[in-house]
C-alpha cells in the first residue's frame, strides 16, 4: 500500500530532521551567537519551508504509527476499512499540519 | 528469552506509544516558544518538567529511529560488509545525537 512506503520515507526524513531539534537545544546551551544563528536559520523562508515539511512528516508518521498500533490490536483490518484508514491518515496529517501552522503563525505573529 | 525480532517489535511499539503524547506536548510547546530569546528558551528548557520530558523524548526518538533505519538498511542493503558498516554508523549517529541533546538539556538546567 502506498502509505507503507510513505511511512518509511517520512521516518527517514524525520531521522534527518531530528538534527534540527537537537541543533536548537545545542544552540541554547552554547551561547547567544549560536542561538541567534540557529533560530535565524529556522525562521528564514527556507527554514520555515523545511519546518512545514518536517511538521507534515511528523504528523503523517504519528497518524500512521497509531494506525499500526490499532492494527496490531486486531481492529480495523478489513480490506475496505484498511484502505479507508490509509486515506484517512493522509487527510488527517495534512489537516493537522494546516492547523498547527495556522495556530503557530497567529500566535507568533 | 525473547528473540531479537520480538524485542525489536516490542521496543518499536513501546517507544512509538511514549512518543504520541510527547510529540503533542512538544508541538504545542514549540508554538508557544517559537519566538523566544535565548534567555526565555533556557528558562523554559531549564524547568524540571520540561527538561525531564525533553530528555525522555530525545532518548525515545533516538532509540526508535535507530530501529527504523536498521529496518531500512536490512531491506535495501544486501552486501554484508556495507550492511555492517551502515548499521554501525546508524547506531553511532543515534547515540551521538542523543548524548549531545541530553548534555545540552542538562547544561541549560545548570546555566539557568
Amino acid at each position: 500500500m502506498a502509505s507503507s512506503i510513505t511511512q518509511r520515507a517520512t521516518g527517514v526524513a524525520l531521522y534527518g530532521g531530528s538534527v534540527l531539534l537537537v541543533a536548537w537545544l545545542v544552540a541554547g546551551a552554547l551561547g547567544d551567537g549560536a542561538y541567534d544563528f540557529v533560530t535565524g536559520l529556522l525562521g528564514s523562508p527556507f527554514g520555515l519551508f523545511v519546518l512545514v515539511g518536517f511538521t507534515w512528516a511528523q504528523m503523517f508518521h504519528m497518524c500512521k504509527g497509531i494506525l499500526h498500533l490499532i492494527w496490531d490490536s486486531g481492529h480495523f483490518i478489513g480490506k475496505e476499512q484498511a484502505l479507508l484508514a490509509n486515506w484517512g491518515v493522509y487527510g488527517l496529517s495534512i489537516a493537522f499540519t494546516a492547523l498547527i501552522w495556522a495556530v503557530g503563525l497567529s500566535v507568533a505573529g | 528469552m525473547a528473540s531479537h525480532a520480538t524485542k525489536h517489535f516490542v521496543m518499536q511499539r513501546f517507544t512509538a506509544m511514549i512518543q504520541v503524547p510527547l510529540v503533542i506536548w512538544l508541538i504545542i510547546s514549540i508554538i508557544g516558544h517559537a519566538g523566544d530569546s535565548r534567555d526565555e528558551f533556557m528558562a523554559w528548557v531549564g524547568e524540571p518538567l520540561t527538561a525531564g520530558l525533553m530528555i525522555l523524548f530525545v532518548l525515545s526518538i533516538c532509540y526508535h529511529m535507530h530501529l527504523g533505519m536498521g529496518e531500512v538498511i536490512e531491506d535495501y542493503i544486501h552486501k554484508k560488509s556495507s550492511r555492517s558498516a551502515l548499521d554501525l554508523l546508524n547506531k553511532l549517529f543515534a547515540l551521538t545525537l542523543g548524548v549531545i541533546a541530553v548534555f545540552s538539556i542538562i547544561a541549560m538546567t545548570l546555566i539557568v
